[in-house]
């Protein structure tokens, strides 16, 4: 196999939290001053995180520099006590639905497994078990049914579940999902979080960028308070709203 | 039926027709193939671009004694280079700097012809000039044919990802720029022996009009391609075929029945739909 990046399997830390952040400053732009700036955080492995924060907090920040999209100016993030991007099928990151040209010919099987590709790498083709990794998953996603139409005839909740899909064929241990409880059905949202009970019973890790706070202590076991970019503070889940309301006095 | 028969194949009983047929064929199939990315990445005015810009590169070598074709693909290998370079890092938009750029070049180009004093000799660089094609041309059109739809092949799932989802792409380790610069190159590639058929002006449409009939007729990408490559190889032939019989320009006659092919996609789209 080529791989992508050139860089082979890196195995994660053993006992190593999924993710540990210390002193993180982030800029678009120096000019404009810091959109993260010390930021220090740890998050267990195997655990459910949402994030919070305002519009603009610095959500999608963090995430993107998670996975390595984004640069950070200092300090240190370490996945599975490994630096960014050092095994790139670790991480799996959903974007906001808006970065996705929805319009593009595909069929939905075919997006799926361009979850895979991180597995196969330059000149190679899917194989069976890719195939068959593909077929289960959108059989649990409910999306056996549509796997041979076009992207572009997806609804809002069958598309975020296709993001979904793609996301766990690749196997990841740290899912990165921004903004997922974005104008989806109700059974939609509960497909979603009754698979991110089942990874987390698998061991994996998921961080979700929300602002749908309705049902968060059920469905998380750690919320992650995001303060304008500057600060960000973790809580079990049980402790929510209480601390968001003491932490807007601060 | 017979008087059809011999209507159709009475133009390649001579040599020159018969290159010209080939050579066309090899280039509007691979500007079929190459220019579904094209539209699907909204690329056509990079692609008018680099045509454009590959008029400088045909006069100085011209006024050098050079290949032509030699000289239009460094120019076209360089302008394709360079837009990859002015996406990463110039604040310009990047189709305002394309447009500042090709326009200069393609000035540039037209200054150097009038200096030459032989303006009508490279009018078959503007306007193309297939009925001209050699032999040794024709072996040149099909290997560039059979390296870009290799490359294309090759690289088919990476950067049909890359087309509509970067950022995925990225996450998975693939550098989209560079994939995208390894695309604008085929691409000048193709654009400087598509300029044999129908001239730097009207390239663009090779590029963008079997692809978009294409686009209209099926929603499968790999199948996209082929539909294509097929609309802008029937294109040559008929094209080919009645600018032989009403002797008229044989590059815009290919254009313009390309045309027509897409404005009957257009009708096909529109009466499935009902």
């Amino acid at each position: 196999m080529i791989n992508y990046s050139g860089r082979t399997h890196v195995a994660s830390v053993p006992g190593a939290p999924a993710v540990k952040i210390q002193g993180l400053h982030v800029s678009y732009d120096a000019s404009q001053g810091d959109a993260l700036a010390g930021i220090d955080v740890t998050i267990p492995a195997a655990s459910r995180v949402a994030l919070i924060g305002h519009n603009g907090a610095g959500k999608s920040t963090l995430l993107k520099t998670l996975v390595g999209l984004q640069t950070y100016r200092s300090g240190s993030i370490e996945i599975y006590g490994r630096k960014v991007r050092a095994c790139h099928h670790r991480v799996a990151y959903l974007p906001q639905r808006g970065e996705i040209d929805w319009k593009f010919p595909i069929t939905v099987r075919r997006f799926v497994m361009t979850g895979r590709y991180v597995h196969i790498g330059w000149l190679r083709q899917p194989q069976s078990h890719d195939h068959q990794l593909i077929n289960q998953t959108l059989e649990r996603l409910n999306l056996t049914n549509v796997a041979d139409r076009i992207i572009s005839d997806l609804s809002g909740g069958q598309q975020q579940r296709a993001l979904l899909a793609r996301a766990i064929v690749q196997e990841a241990e740290l899912l990165l999902l921004d903004e997922p409880f974005n104008n989806i059905d109700p059974e939609t949202r509960l497909l979603i979080t009754s698979i991110l009970a089942e990874l987390q019973k698998l061991g994996r890790t998921a961080i979700v960028a929300t602002h749908e706070t309705s049902r968060l202590r059920d469905e998380f076991d750690y919320i992650a308070h995001l303060h304008e970019g500057r600060m960000m503070t973790l809580h079990h889940a049980s402790d929510y709203p209480h601390f968001v309301v003491a932490e807007s006095y601060e | 039926m017979n008087n059809l028969w011999q209507w159709l194949i009475a133009p390649f009983e001579y040599q020159f027709m018969q290159n010209a047929l080939w050579a066309s064929i090899f280039i509007a199939m691979t500007c079929g193939v190459i220019g579904s990315y094209v539209v699907l990445r909204r690329l056509a005015f990079i692609g008018d671009a680099l045509a454009h810009t590959a008029l400088p590169g045909v006069v100085i070598a011209y006024l050098n004694g050079w290949n032509l074709i030699g000289g239009a693909l460094v120019a076209g290998v360089m302008t394709a280079l360079g837009i990859g370079w002015l996406a990463k890092r110039s604040s310009l938009r990047e189709d305002t700097a394309i447009g500042v750029i090709f326009t200069a070049m393609f000035a540039l180009g037209i200054v150097l012809m009038s200096s030459s004093q032989s303006f009508r000799d490279l009018n078959h660089i503007l306007f193309g000039n297939v009925l001209g094609v050699q032999t040794n041309e024709l072996w040149m059109i099909l290997g560039v044919a059979v390296v870009v739809v290799t490359i294309l092949m090759l690289l088919h799932k990476e950067l049909e990802l890359a087309s509509f989802d970067a950022i995925h792409a990225e996450v998975a380790g693939i550098h989209t720029d560079h994939l995208r610069t390894a695309l604008l190159v085929l691409l000048a590639f193709t654009i400087v022996t598509g300029i044999q058929v129908v001239g730097v002006i009207l390239t663009s449409a090779l590029l963008v009009t079997p692809a978009a009939a294409a686009s209209l007729l099926t929603r499968n990408l790999r199948t996209m391609m082929w539909v294509a490559g097929a609309i802008g190889a029937i294109s040559a032939v008929l094209g080919l075929i009645i600018s032989y019989h009403f002797s008229v320009s044989t590059g815009a006659t290919i254009v313009l029945v390309c045309t027509g092919l897409f404005a009957i996609a257009v009708g096909i789209k529109h009466f499935t739909k009902q």
